[in-house]
């Protein structure tokens, strides 16, 4: 199911960064889901970073590099979440930390014994990373490792269906954008503000490549390949085809 | 007992400012950070941060030292390093007692206080470089650190006393003062990190 649009998201960099938390009161969990975010967002940047130079045609290769400068915006945002006054060393402590907490999220959550077993592997490879970023932050910074991370691990991560809370979410929120470090209807920007003017910078005068490419998949095949089984699309203006989101949702229930 | 390392877990309260943003659980609000100057004739937001600022320098600066404990090669000076991490170490107790005797949270982390401690965090990189130098420069980087916050810790000391006899006759004033006569009665081992300093510099002089 489509999210924002590809096209209306470019923002200027100065309206990406956020307030971030204050590492001496912010709850462990907090902290550990602003790194994961981070990791999963810097993953993506990457990924289509560096495999869109790889596609030879230029409409595959700009549709990598739209949907890289997105994820570079969201790099940016999700960094800005974490305290800069974490040291290098406390960082690579929790990080590692983070890692032991995921992994010990999916042995919870996983069912098969023989992919559980992957995840007590990489837990065990972690917890020791753990160990190792300790005792570099007790050697560097004189700080005592179990001072610094919580008593105990917080409650797992659950991978859990989450479509209603998307679609909530898409709702009530897909008319924002930011200025500076606020969240803002779109509708209240001025005319001049600086979203239109790089918006007109960046995609100006051209068909962008996130829109040609459904373009041609509708062509091609007839369709934009959503799939949007909980009903139709919550935003009116995105429903391009409602009869077959209906079709969508009645070809699920019937499954 | 100190605590060195200020995390949610342990009480640690701070207020925001531009870019933070905090639970409002754990904001402390300013109409009591404004109360523990009102009698004094003092204005109770900078002097709360301030002692709060005292306080995270001296917590950094013990981890600091014993983090020279642990690096350096030179047993006599790894003691002096183990003392001064033990001074830093009372003298965040003195300050959290104080915070508390002012009727403000033990672990209240002011903006000020952020800067305090990411001042310490930048110095202690120094040693960082010991790649790049010998082990006599690597020694003289760790003395230097801990020299310098010696010194910070002896300038707050001094700081700490002239705003306590800056505030008039109140409850306010009678803390301050205690706190600080408490803090000034044992600064001789930072004193001495100065003069083990000068001596340090001689000596690796002279050997060349």
């Amino acid at each position: 199911m489509p999210g924002r649009p590809t096209v209306v998201e470019h923002r200027h960099p100065y309206d990406e960064v956020r307030r971030h938390f204050e590492t001496h009161t912010v709850d462990p969990l907090s902290r550990l889901h602003s790194m994961t975010i981070l990791a999963a967002e810097q993953q993506t940047m990457n990924f289509y970073m560096n495999v869109g130079p790889t596609y030879v045609p230029p409409l595959a290769r700009g549709l990598y590099l739209e949907i890289a400068e997105i994820e570079e915006q969201h790099v940016t945002q999700y960094e800005s979440l974490l305290d800069p006054l974490d040291s290098w060393f406390e960082r690579e402590l929790l990080h590692h930390y983070n890692e032991c907490y995921l992994y010990w999220s999916f042995m919870h959550d996983e069912v098969d014994p023989r992919i559980r077993k992957l995840w007590e592997l990489h837990l065990a490879m972690e917890i020791e990373h753990v160990r190792v970023a300790g005792e570099l932050l007790r050697r560097h910074q004189g700080t005592d490792p179990a001072e610094l991370l919580p008593a105990k691990l917080p409650a797992p991560t659950r991978f859990q269906e989450n479509k209603q809370y998307i679609r909530t979410v898409l709702a009530a929120e897909i008319d924002l954008t930011s200025v500076g470090l606020d969240f803002v209807p779109l509708t209240a920007l001025p005319t001049d503000a600086r979203y239109f003017k790089y918006q007109a910078a960046v995609n100006g005068g051209i068909e962008v490549p996130s829109e040609a490419v459904i373009d041609r998949h509708v062509e091609a095949f007839g369709d934009d390949f959503r799939l949007t089984t909980e009903g139709p699309h919550p935003i009116p203006a995105l429903r391009s085809r409602p009869h077959a989101d209906l079709e969508d949702a009645a070809d699920e229930a019937e499954e | 007992m100190a605590t060195l390392t200020v995390t949610k877990d342990k009480g640690g309260v701070s207020r925001p400012e531009g870019m933070t943003v905090i639970e409002p659980a754990l904001v402390v609000p300013l109409t009591k950070l404004k109360a523990i100057g009102k009698q004094a004739g003092l204005d109770g937001v900078f002097v709360a941060d301030l002692v709060s600022a005292l306080a995270m320098h001296e917590r950094h600066a013990a981890r600091v030292a014993a983090a020279a404990a642990e690096q350096t090669a030179r047993p006599k000076r790894r003691k002096v390093y183990e003392k001064l991490a033990q001074l830093h170490a009372e003298r965040t107790g003195a300050l959290e007692s104080l915070l508390v005797k002012l009727k403000l949270p033990a672990l209240y982390v002011s903006p000020a206080s952020r800067a305090a401690g990411n001042m310490v965090g930048a110095l202690a990189q120094a040693p960082l470089l010991a790649g790049s130098v010998d082990a006599e420069g690597r020694e003289c980087m760790l003395l230097d650190v801990a020299f310098l916050l010696a010194e910070q810790s002896l300038a707050n000391t001094e700081a700490l006393t002239a705003v306590a006899a800056a505030a008039t006759a109140s409850t306010t004033r009678t803390t301050l003062v205690k706190t600080a006569k408490l803090l000034a009665a044992n600064v001789a081992l930072f004193e001495k990190v100065r003069a083990l300093r000068k001596a340090s510099i001689v000596q690796a002089a002279r050997k060349k």
